[in-house]
């Protein structure tokens, strides 16, 4: 039957209204690695939450398993070193690597941030002593610095390795929002908002701010696996997060010493970490994609 | 020449070197020089750089290891743990009383360098050492603590080229009047009073005992042993070069005057921090020998995995190292001492029930089971005195090392209630040893399930462990000795007492107490059986005052090669590089 | 090419250097000094020996005149001091012969890397969207998100040990470090476990350019023009595809150097890094000094070449 022009409706085409953040969302969508990377770490945290009421055993429990034992039906994951249960561990290491991680982050983006506003917007002095600093900061190598902080702070522990690592990173941040700024304090509604007589925090964080959010965040999302891997060489180095508490860093370098009879005690905790940090970049790629929308795969 | 003469000239031929090889392997093969390979270069790894090769100062085992094959004293330890005569003729004559010892020497020992050595040098070496003993703070200077005029040596304060000019001029100061040369090749010992363990203490390899020759120190008072030039002893072997941190070099000594003559041409060593590298490192070839050097605490997965591989088992030697380990308490608090805790004797009796709580708590024999696999080490449960050794209470003897869950919980509900006195304490470590951070984290879980006390680790590096232990937090660490000779004396006097300079004085617990004192002081100057009673009643004293948790004894685990021969270790120190050979392979 | 201008810039940057050297050591030695709990202290040291030993290394002396006596001692003698541990060693000699064996190490890592990593990143964008650009892409992946010392312990497992045991130790790679210079049997491998995350961070950063660069008009007249498709890849596309590669090859030159603190202690490399880890949990602080200063001195030279390489490769850049 043919179709007569009558029975066609023709509806007409209403442009969608698409903010940037639906538009980046259906682009994100789109992006598979990036949706993997993103169910994997629902499932990490999921896990890591679990972990604070439930592990198959007490993670600091010794002698559950025969030492250096591997897999098996009551020990998914083997045992370690003084026959602790891997598989326990493992999800207990994932509170400590998440915590690391976004706690870093946490800490860079109260630091970079209004750091990265203020010298940007203001120009002059504030900007030069800023700059200067981020500077020295890139000259002196990160993980000696870290190192160094470690050891000088004190008894090991979470907070002080947050801080070690934040203290050596944060530059990243600053610089981009520092850029950010600059290029958007030239754009009109900056300059309306000024003009209406705006104070400049406002500006800042009510104009500005919520412009530079797209690449920030996705800075944010690059910097929890540097984070995370920064931990990890400092666990290895032994200065990371005290016995009995289970870094991946420092499981994987208890375990190293045994690799060639109980390969399983490096193997677990090193794939948990690869996949965490390769979901982080994964979705950080997939979100710099769906953000930018000029940028092409 | 005839098929038939042919044939029967091969089958004299076939007959003749299997008659050889018969005899070459009934006897003793080091005795045909026809296996020894051409190149007799031997090499094995140390797991960091020596501190010392300075016989005065020479304190680890590391440095004592080495400095045992470049130096010789007037009497030594044979493979067998005797007393010999070394650079003396003969074993010395010892006067009825027991306060004189006449030491002949023999004449034709030299230095490297071709010095010949005369009953000065005993002198100056043993002067020398007396003297370092009170300026530098010395660990072995006491070991000549018997000797009339030690007090004054040991008194002195110069250092450097100031002491050597002292010692040059024979100046009183440093110089100990009980130490006399008749002559050339004699050399009279003086005592102040009959120390049984004065010849065991001189014998100790590698330590103040050893002649050093005063041509070579004299160029750099401080640092001649540095420079192969001046690294100078009367020992099979002298340095030939070094490069710091990474590698050491040896060459044997030609015509050295001593015996067993030297077969080892050279002697390399690689500084290689890490033991797993190491012996990868040995099983691809690169190494003849593994464990040499003081560096015998192989990790445990690879001796497991090594007794597990069929064409490598019968390269690995466990054998027993006289070391304990063992976890000491802060026992004394006072303004130097700012660690304090719970655990110090002014807490009196309360304190000691916290103390046996503590001890009580560690299963021993499951911590030798889980952390050592029952393989490099075994429960201490005869004492601290190492099994084997003089001094050992016997197996299962020490109350301390019995593993009673109830009691120790009931005696921390008594001396505890509330929990308060057991909050945030800290036990402290050092990683060097692969076996420290798994007995740490065992005990950790042990205090947990026990007893519900929560101990943090900490871990510190060996060179910074005595400091940490005064900063204030630490209240428990881990101890251990390494016995330099097989009599008491060595541990009473090192670990424990007025005499040593607790409770300020660097000493890991504090502990002193008149009664022990007096104890120690009375049963060094004894010998024979009095000592060895008296030593055991300090035992007991340690005992009742809960002055230790005792851990394992702990075992070497050497790697030689097939082809390496007279390589080994008795329970102290290696078995010098003279007496190796490499068979060619 | 070396103008008056580099020059004028080059020196500028050498005082930088030092002002860097001095800022760091000087931080270091600063912050270091007020703790307790350094390396100083054996078993048997008793209190009044203990002076002597503080006479020594000069620890007995006011903050300040420490100070003065390490800078002087730095500048006009090149003498860093002795380490609390090891007696009768100089660190300057000492820090200095590690630095050359970690920046052998280090060099090879970078060449290894940069040359590497683009051949991939250029592959995969030729072949984009085939089977060659999904592995290679996953790969690379894998190659930064992976720890490098689980990278190194791996590549250790296979090349040292299989390879030994498979080859009945005909061929594997020999674990250590010979002489002062070590041998390239002994580098490639470590400088591979090196550079492996850099060169994928290379590889993907290259693969984006060139796909970038392929897209442009220029490269279309090229095509149009009948030149050869490799021709116009390696002499058009590539040449421009370098220059994001060295906008990161800072940060590269500087992730090598730390990097070689892990491989260093994981192959026993005597180098900066393995001396750096041990001092540190020694607490043998005069050596930390000493590599601290050490590491100021490579990164700002190391920085200074990578931008004096700017200037051959972009011809636009002058100083």
């Amino acid at each position: 039957m043919a179709v007569t022009a009558a029975a066609v409706v023709v509806r007409p085409i209403t442009p969608v209204q698409a903010s940037l953040w639906s538009d980046a969302w259906r682009r994100l969508r789109r992006n598979r690695l990036a949706l993997a990377g993103a169910v994997f770490l629902v499932f990490l945290t999921g896990v890591a939450l679990v972990a604070f009421v439930y592990t198959p055993y007490p993670m600091a429990a010794v002698a559950v398993a025969a030492p250096y034992s591997g897999p098996s039906a009551a020990h998914w994951f083997g045992a370690d070193v003084i026959g602790r249960d891997v598989l326990s561990r493992v999800m207990v290491g994932a509170q400590i690597s998440l915590t690391v991680g976004v706690g870093t982050q946490l800490v860079v983006l109260a630091i970079g941030v209004p750091v990265g506003l203020i010298a940007g917007y203001f120009g002059g002095w504030i900007d030069s002593i800023v700059s200067f600093a981020v500077n020295v900061f890139y000259g002196v190598p990160d993980l000696l610095v870290a190192l160094l902080l470690v050891v000088l702070l004190g008894h090991p522990g979470l907070d002080k390795i947050i801080i070690a690592i934040s203290v050596t990173r944060w530059m990243d941040m600053t610089r981009l929002v520092r850029g950010q700024t600059l290029a958007l304090r030239e754009r009109e509604f900056v300059e309306a908002a000024r003009a209406s007589g705006a104070r400049p925090i406002k500006i800042l964080f009510g104009h500005i701010l919520p412009n530079a959010l797209g690449p920030v965040i996705v800075q944010a999302t690059f910097g929890v696996p540097a984070a995370i891997l920064f931990e990890a060489f400092l666990s290895f180095l032994g200065l990371g997060v005290p016995p009995p508490q289970p870094s991946w860093g420092s499981m994987a370098a208890d375990g190293l010493s045994a690799i060639r009879i109980a390969p399983h005690m490096v193997i677990a905790p090193s794939i948990a970490l690869s996949l965490t940090l390769m979901s982080f970049n994964f979705l950080g790629d997939g979100l710099r994609d769906a953000l930018d929308p000029r940028s092409r795969r | 020449m005839t098929p038939t003469s042919f044939r029967f000239l091969k089958a004299l031929c076939v007959g003749v070197s299997a008659l050889m090889v018969v005899a070459a392997c009934g006897n003793n093969p080091t005795t045909t020089s026809t296996n020894l390979a051409a190149d007799q270069t031997l090499r094995f790894p140390l797991l960091d750089d020596f501190g010392t090769l300075d016989p005065a100062i020479a304190d680890a085992e590391t440095d004592q290891e080495i400095s045992q094959n470049m130096f010789n004293g007037v009497v030594k330890f044979d493979n067998n743990l005797n007393v010999v005569p070394d650079i003396a003729s003969k074993m010395p004559v010892v006067s009825s009383d027991n306060l004189t010892y006449t030491f002949s020497l023999r004449h034709d020992v030299t230095f490297s360098n071709g010095d010949k050595v005369t009953s000065k040098d005993v002198l100056y070496s043993w002067n020398r050492a007396a003297a370092m003993s009170g300026a530098y703070g010395t660990s072995y200077g006491t070991n000549l603590a018997a000797i009339v005029g030690y007090g004054t040596a040991s008194s002195n304060k110069a250092v450097g080229a100031a002491l050597e000019k002292l010692l040059e001029a024979n100046d009183p100061s440093v110089v100990m009047s009980g130490l006399t040369a008749p002559d050339d090749y004699t050399v009279k010992v003086q005592l102040a009073f009959p120390a049984g363990w004065f010849l065991s203490a001189i014998s100790l390899t590698g330590s103040t005992g050893q002649l050093v020759d005063v041509n070579a120190v004299k160029q750099d008072f401080d640092n001649w042993w540095t420079n192969p030039a001046t690294a100078i002893g009367t020992g099979p072997y002298k340095m030939t070069s070094r490069v710091p941190k990474a590698s050491v070099d040896f060459a044997s000594v030609s015509n050295w005057w001593g015996s067993p003559k030297p077969t080892i041409t050279k002697v390399h060593l690689d500084i290689i921090n890490d033991a797993s590298t190491a012996i990868t490192k040995y099983e691809q070839g690169g190494y003849d020998i593994y464990g040499y050097g003081g560096y015998s605490n192989a990790p445990v997965a690879d001796v497991l995995r090594i007794q597990g591989t069929p064409s490598e088992k019968s390269q690995l030697l466990i054998h027993a190292k006289v070391r304990t380990t063992w976890l000491s308490f802060n026992m004394v608090s006072d303004n130097k001492r700012l660690a304090k805790g719970p655990f110090t004797l002014d807490g009196g009796q309360s304190a000691h029930d916290l103390r046996l709580a503590f001890a009580l708590a560690i299963d021993k024999k499951k911590l030798a089971t889980v952390v050592c696999s029952d393989v490099v080490c075994e429960a201490a449960t005869g004492g601290l005195i190492t099994k084997g050794l003089i001094g050992y209470l016997g197996d299962g003897a020490d109350p301390l090392g019995a593993y009673d869950p109830a009691k120790a919980k009931s005696l921390l509900t008594g001396a505890d209630p509330t929990g308060s006195k057991t909050k945030g304490l800290t036990y402290v470590y050092d990683p060097s040893n692969p076996l420290n951070k798994p007995t740490a984290e065992f005990l950790q879980s042990q205090w947990k399930d026990n007893l519900g006390v929560s101990v943090e680790l900490q871990a510190v590096s060996h060179s910074a462990f005595i400091k940490s232990r005064l900063k204030g937090d630490y209240v428990l660490s881990r101890d251990g000795w390494q016995a330099d000779y097989n009599h008491p004396q060595d541990w009473f006097d090192n670990l424990w007492g007025s005499a040593l300079g607790c409770p300020d004085s660097s000493c890991t617990t504090g502990y002193h107490t008149q009664a022990y004192d007096d104890l120690v002081k009375k049963a060094d100057q004894e010998t024979g059986d009095a000592a060895l009673a008296d030593y055991k009643k300090l035992s007991q004293m340690l005992i009742d005052d809960v002055v230790y948790i005792p851990l394992f004894y702990s075992r070497g685990s050497f790697l030689f090669k097939p082809y390496v021969k007279g390589a080994g270790t008795n329970n102290f120190v290696d078995y010098p590089w003279a007496g190796i050979q490499i068979l060619s392979h | 090419m070396l103008t008056r201008g580099t020059l004028i810039y080059i020196s500028q940057r050498l005082v930088l250097i030092v002002f860097t050297v001095l800022a760091v050591s000087s931080a270091v030695f600063l912050g270091i000094h007020r703790l307790p709990g350094d390396a100083l202290f054996n078993e048997h040291l008793h209190g009044v020996e203990y002076q002597n030993i503080l006479h020594h290394y000069g620890l007995d002396l006011p903050l300040w005149q420490q100070y003065t006596n390490f800078l002087s001692g730095m500048f006009l003698h090149g003498d860093l001091g002795e380490p609390f541990v090891n007696r009768g060693v100089k660190i300057a000699p000492l820090v200095l012969r590690e630095a050359t064996v970690s920046a052998e190490v280090g060099l090879f890592a970078l060449l290894f890397t940069v040359g590497l990593g683009m051949l991939l990143g250029v592959v995969a964008a030729v072949r984009q969207n085939t089977w060659v650009d999904y592995v290679l892409s996953t790969t690379s992946v894998i190659g930064y998100s992976m720890p490098s010392f689980v990278i190194a312990t791996f590549l250790l497992l296979f090349f040292a040990i299989w390879l030994d045991n498979v080859t009945q130790g005909g061929f594997y790679f020999q674990i250590g470090w010979t002489g002062t210079y070590g041998t390239i049997g002994e580098i490639w491998l470590p400088a591979f476990a090196l550079g492996f995350p850099y060169a994928s961070i290379v590889a993907r950063l290259t693969r984006a350019s060139m796909l970038e660069v392929i897209r442009q008009d220029y490269i279309r007249t090229a095509r149009a023009k009948g030149l050869r498709e490799t021709v116009i890849m390696v002499r058009h596309a590539l040449r421009n595809a370098l220059i994001p590669v060295i906008t990161i090859l800072g940060p590269l030159v500087i992730g090598i150097i730390t990097g070689g603190v892990i491989i260093e202690n994981i192959f026993g490399i005597p180098g900066l890094g393995k001396e750096f880890a041990t001092s540190i949990l020694n607490r043998d602080y005069n050596i930390v000094i000493g590599v601290f200063t050490m590491y100021a001195a490579l990164i700002g030279i190391a920085n200074l070449g990578v931008d004096l390489l700017y200037v051959v490769i972009d011809p636009r850049i002058r100083y």
